[in-house]
């Protein structure tokens, strides 16, 4: 049931023309990356690694905050969701199979992303980097995750609501460490009150590797398995209070 | 006839969308003919003598943009490398380049490790007169790259140009050559250095491993020359000791030397220079006096 749901879901997306945003936004990149390069001082591989990522990043950014937080809302709006739900279809089921739905068109943009990379870096006489790869997947990781915050924050209160509390928990997923940072300055019970946000606010610095991707010549497999290990563990947590507020959730 | 043309071709019997194309066609004109007028005309404005006619960029602080940047570090970090080749590129109307110390910090503040940064910093600013600046973007590279030799090397080169200060500039061009992927002729420069701050026994110890273990042929004769040349030097500095013992005073010449049975001969400078004699101190030195 989730499967249909997934591709009932992606189907959907598809026919809403959301690929056209996304793929104006990959020929903006790929233009901005390409002509910037030439007036870099040699450095169009550079750019091109952080145009891209950032590219990719926002793209998987809008997807989750316009597609994620609005699309349980807008059946419910349109009356869909009252008809689904009459059918043998578990509420469960029913989230997950939308989570599934967004997720495959944030897939199928990785791969867009990814394709349209290596063929840029091939053009501009760079050499492919792996961890150029790695920090696109750990994009698409954290794409995932937000999908699955924003429609548990979809289901939990309203939509604009939503999107604002999706918002600040976007900007500080990538800024907690300024809370450790804020924390130690301040009085003990302060400190620890930020210390606890810092481990329970989702961690997004977790997958950027965007910033690294220029330098690095080493990463370690133990690195790689605690970001996935991270990502597991948050997009279960997730899932499970998503499902959980959803199944609560009377819908008028 | 002409109202009979109009009437036979009037604009209501044609296609809805070919007036929709013509519209937006004849829009499109007006646009890019309006923007071409205005461009022209703009070269015309007439301004007065207070006007400023040239904003400098904003160069914010490094940390500040980093708080700010939400994960985006490098892109802002590239945005302000292009601001600050456009605005070196672009040229300043006075000719004073501000702002650019500011900006090479915001672009390494967020992004240090960017050794073609801290490359054209160290040599740009040092050659628009903020040698101060290039000296400490060079510093903080050394922190942050300590394994790049570019960074000593061209550190060295200001120090030699603008400083004058050639001990320094040997001591960078030393450590530059014990970095891995220095160049060969970074220790040639090294010994050329120190030579030349008058530390002649270390500037021989350079050239002679030099001379032993180049297999460049140009460099290996060239820091040959100079192994005979700091020979040279130590052997004259011997006689001139001799000289000032058996005299009280040193020699008004080197050739006072030959004339009182000390030296036979004064040997050949294979350098394309004469030896410096400092009548004042009786010494031979490696290098000009500043």
């Amino acid at each position: 049931m989730v499967k249909i749901i997934a591709l009932n879901t992606f189907k959907q997306l598809i026919r809403d023309k959301i690929a056209y945003s996304i793929f104006l936004l990959l020929i903006f990149a790929l233009t901005v990356s390409y002509f910037a390069g030439t007036i870099s001082l040699n450095q169009q591989i550079r750019l091109i690694n952080s145009v891209m990522l950032s590219a990719f990043m926002l793209s998987v950014v809008i997807i989750s905050l316009f597609i994620g937080a609005n699309i349980i809302e807008r059946e419910r709006r349109e009356r869909l969701l009252f008809f689904v739900l009459t059918k043998p279809i578990s509420k469960t089921d029913y989230f997950i199979g939308k989570w599934l739905g967004v997720s495959i068109v944030i897939f199928l943009t990785f791969v867009l992303y990814v394709v349209s990379y290596a063929i840029l870096i091939k053009i501009s006489g760079g050499s492919i980097n792996i961890f150029s790869f790695t920090a696109l997947a750990y994009v698409f990781f954290e794409g995932i995750l937000l999908t699955a915050i924003a429609l548990t924050l979809s289901v939990w209160t309203k939509p604009i609501l939503a999107i604002i509390v999706f918002i600040m928990l976007y900007l500080i997923g990538h800024s907690s460490s300024l809370l450790l940072t804020i924390g130690e300055q301040l009085n003990n019970f302060a400190s620890y009150l930020l210390k606890a946000l810092y481990y329970l606010l989702p961690n997004l610095e977790k997958f950027n590797l965007r910033n690294d991707v220029n330098y690095l010549s080493g990463y370690s497999n133990n690195e790689a398995l605690s970001v996935i290990a991270y990502f597991v563990f948050y997009l279960i947590l997730t899932l499970l209070i998503g499902v959980r507020v959803f199944n609560k959730r009377v819908f008028v | 006839m002409l109202g009979c043309l109009i009437k036979e071709f009037s604009f209501n019997d044609l296609d809805e969308r070919i007036k929709f194309l013509l519209i937006v066609f004849f829009l499109i004109i007006g646009v890019i003919y309006s923007q071409f007028s205005q461009d022209s005309n703009k070269r015309s404005r007439v301004y007065s003598a207070t006007y400023n006619q040239y904003i400098q960029p904003l160069a914010l602080s490094g940390e500040g943009i980093t708080n700010v940047s939400f994960g985006f570090k490098e892109l802002i970090a590239d945005y302000y490398w292009l601001k600050t080749i456009q605005y070196y590129g672009g040229g300043d109307p006075n000719g004073k380049y501000e702002q650019l110390p500011k900006l090479y910090n915001s672009v390494l503040e967020l992004s240090p490790r960017f050794l073609s940064a801290y490359e054209s910093g160290i040599l740009i600013l040092g050659g628009e007169g903020f040698v101060k600046d290039a000296i400490n973007l060079a510093n903080v590279g050394q922190k942050n790259l300590p394994l790049s030799w570019q960074i000593p090397y061209y550190q060295g080169l200001i120090e030699h140009i603008y400083n004058k200060n050639y001990k320094a500039a040997a001591n960078l061009f030393d450590q530059a050559a014990k970095l891995p992927g220095a160049p060969p002729n970074t220790k040639y420069f090294a010994g050329i250095y120190y030579s030349q701050a008058n530390n002649p026994d270390i500037a021989y110890a350079i050239f002679k491993t030099i001379y032993e273990n180049s297999t460049d042929p140009a460099i290996k004769e060239r820091a040959g020359n100079y192994v005979i040349y700091l020979e040279n030097v130590t052997l004259l500095n011997k006689a001139l000791t001799q000289y000032k013992i058996k005299f009280s005073k040193p020699p008004n010449s080197l050739s006072d030397l030959v004339k009182q049975k000390i030296i036979t001969e004064i040997p050949q400078n294979p350098l394309e220079f004469d030896y410096y004699y400092d009548k004042k101190i009786g010494k031979v030195l490696t290098a000009k006096p500043l």
